[in-house]
């Protein structure tokens, strides 16, 4: 499991969010390659420069970053016919739902507010595992 | 007035009339009254019209007396005196109302030809001596004919005060008006009349007008407005109704200084091809007006402006302000998964103390969000209350069944407000009584309602206009110092030791908050030990 091709996409502008991010999954076994990403224009940048079969199998996506945001990214991969089908999970401070609002009509697949315990943030990560990373029937 | 038109005594005195007079009157009393009912019928005389409310009887009477009293005079030699009377008596027939002069000479004509022919149709009952007759007859036209003119120089003059009235009326009106009014004739832009408010708040007099020559009109009108003002005469040139146009515009005072006008225009004269020849138009000035609604714009724009403002504070209390003290519980949380055995147990108690207030911290911060939230939403219906009760003590299901609490409650009426806002009130209300029970009792709760009066609005400061339905909430609880009773509703503000009883302090406010979204108001009253009263007042 630890040498799958399939990776995960943290993109965050704030760096201990992103390495608890990635410490919940693995809490959990769930190894995979994590690639840790610090705004909207370096996610599509990555998208744009990976082949076509080398797509990331999730990208959790932080709303409030510099420069290109959340939103802006999170618009530009549903509506190209290259990425939308990749799952995106939107993972904010934000409650409000207005952001929540925004996130599903742009086309996010989950809308969580990032919780306030590192347990809580565990049980989380199981739960998107479950739901969206795909193991090999090896595994 | 009546006398100047009495015409010239007359020289001789007539012999037959009066007895005539007398003769008719003996004798033919009621066939002289037949005969002029008769003839006004013939010859449908104007005048008639104001006595349509009666029968022909009635008419008849009335007729019979008004006959007696001409003959008898006439009998007497009071020839003038039946003039002056017959008079008196038309212009209290209303003879006048008929405005137009030759309407009124028609009915006099009409009214003395009938009493000519009445008098002249009975003379061969009389005298059948040709001579007779003929003296007879010419004693009566000379009579009729001075009651005639007599009659008309009466009602000329009655008419020619009237329209003296009128004119006077006329000039007098557009000085009193709070409008500028003015008249420009159209074929040479000269100006034709102004009235003196022209003068009191332009400046402007006819002659500085018409010094200005033929483009009067585009040296006054702001420069910005002349597209608009020539666009609404032009419509007023084509309209065949002469319908009035209105419009805003700004007009140049003496001093080069612009006031904001609302012009009325329309056409007042126009020549025989339907070309218009007169403008006549007034002006308010709204120049207050206009700089309070500016000014009111203005405001607006500052309160959005301070709203978004708010808006966007919001949103910054609710990511940024929360994004560091979310690092801190999770942080503390990990420190404590992870490496709680390396702690001793002093360590344990700080991180656990770092944890609670950073939890602490973040519930108020979202309390300020709901605070803040709460106004937005404001779409009042009707709503039966006991429905919405009902939602607000199924939330509480679980702590009242913990506490084994009894709540009683009258019926409520429905009344129009904001359904989910007052559900929340109506929770926390609950909620803060659950909450404050004593210790080792049973949490009881009564709620009743009840429309108040005019005196007790008034004592609780309330508009007196509108009708009020107070809802009581009574406990059982620990109650507070009265003292206390408006320190309850401040944000974050507490009776209580947190530990003593949980929560920030935030319920109270919110109902505060929703009290004054519906116009109302909260109250409470306690008394240590023996439970409180919480009082919601909604205008219905």
């Amino acid at each position: 499991m630890n040498n799958s091709s399939h990776s995960v996409l943290i993109v965050d502008d704030d760096e201990d969010d992103r390495e608890s991010l990635r410490d919940a999954f693995l809490e959990n076994q769930h190894h995979q390659n994590y690639i840790f990403i610090e705004n909207g224009t370096e996610l599509i940048d990555f998208l744009d420069k990976n082949q076509k079969n080398k797509h990331p199998s999730l990208i959790l996506l932080d709303l409030n970053m510099p420069g290109k945001d959340g939103r802006d990214a999170l618009k530009e991969i549903k509506s190209n016919k290259r990425f939308y089908h990749i799952p995106v999970v939107v993972l904010t401070t934000s409650t409000s739902l207005r952001d929540m609002q925004i996130s599903y009509s742009l086309g996010a697949n989950c809308f969580i507010t990032k919780p306030n315990t590192y347990s809580k943030l565990v049980d989380i990560t199981n739960c998107i595992a479950k739901l969206w990373l795909v193991y090999p029937p090896s595994a | 007035m009546q006398s100047s038109a009495i015409t010239k005594k007359t020289k001789t005195q007539p012999k037959h009339l009066p007895r005539y007079a007398g003769f008719l009157l003996e004798h033919m009393l009621d066939a002289f009254t037949r005969k002029q009912l008769e003839l006004c019928f013939e010859q449908e005389i104007p005048l008639m019209k104001h006595f349509s409310f009666m029968t022909e009887n009635e008419l008849f009477n009335l007729l019979h007396l008004r006959s007696i009293e001409t003959l008898t005079l006439l009998f007497q030699g009071k020839n003038e005196a039946q003039i002056q009377q017959s008079i008196k008596r038309w212009v209290s027939d209303k003879l006048d109302t008929e405005s137009r002069y030759s309407n009124i000479t028609d009915n006099i004509t009409s009214l003395c030809f009938i009493q000519k022919q009445a008098f002249i149709h009975f003379i061969p009952n009389y005298k059948q001596d040709p001579k007779d007759i003929i003296s007879v007859i010419s004693e009566i036209n000379e009579h009729i004919f001075k009651l005639e003119s007599a009659a008309i120089k009466t009602f000329s003059i009655l008419l020619e005060n009237r329209l003296t009235q009128q004119t006077q009326l006329g000039e007098k009106f557009p000085e009193v008006l709070p409008f500028m009014v003015f008249a420009f004739d159209l074929t040479e832009y000269k100006p034709l009349y102004f009235n003196k408010k022209v003068t009191e708040l332009l400046g402007h007099t006819k002659e500085t007008i018409e010094a200005m020559g033929s483009d009067a009109i585009v040296r006054l009108i702001h420069p910005d407005d002349l597209a608009s003002f020539i666009d609404h005469t032009n419509k007023s040139f084509s309209s065949i109704e002469d319908e009035i146009q209105v419009l805003e515009c700004r007009i140049k005072d003496i001093e080069e200084q612009y006031h904001w006008t609302q012009c009325f225009i329309t056409i007042s004269k126009r020549d025989e091809n339907q070309k218009a020849l007169h403008l006549l138009g007034a002006a308010l000035d709204i120049t207050r007006q206009k700089e309070m609604e500016n000014d009111l714009k203005y405001k607006t724009f500052l309160l959005q402006q301070s709203n978004a403002n708010l808006e966007e504070f919001a949103y910054i209390a609710s990511h940024d302000l929360k994004e560091p003290l979310r690092k801190i519980s999770a942080f503390a949380d990990r420190l404590l998964e992870r490496h709680k055995d390396n702690l001793n147990d002093e360590g344990k108690i700080f991180l656990d103390k770092i944890v609670t207030s950073s939890m602490r911290m973040q519930a108020m911060i979202t309390d300020l969000l709901t605070i803040s939230r709460i106004s937005s939403n404001k779409t009042f219906e009707e709503c039966n209350l006991n429905n919405v009760l009902k939602e607000s003590l199924k939330t509480l299901e679980l702590i009242i069944e913990k506490k084994k609490a009894r709540i009683e409650c009258d019926p409520l009426p429905s009344i129009r407000v904001i359904s989910a806002q007052v559900q929340q009130l109506f929770r926390h209300i609950l909620d803060n009584s659950l909450k404050f029970c004593k210790q080792g009792m049973a949490p009881e709760i009564k709620i009743s309602s009840r429309y108040i009066g005019d005196k007790e609005a008034l004592e609780l400061n309330l508009s007196s206009s509108k009708k009020y339905l107070r809802i009581d909430f009574t406990d059982n609880g620990i109650g507070f110092e009265n003292q206390f009773a408006g320190k309850i509703f401040t944000i974050f503000q507490r009776l209580h030791g947190k530990n003593e009883y949980p929560g920030t302090g935030i319920g109270l406010t919110i109902c505060k908050k929703v009290m004054d979204n519906h116009e109302g108001m909260i109250c409470a009253q306690g008394k240590p030990g023996e439970g409180c009263i919480f009082s919601v007042i909604f205008p219905v």
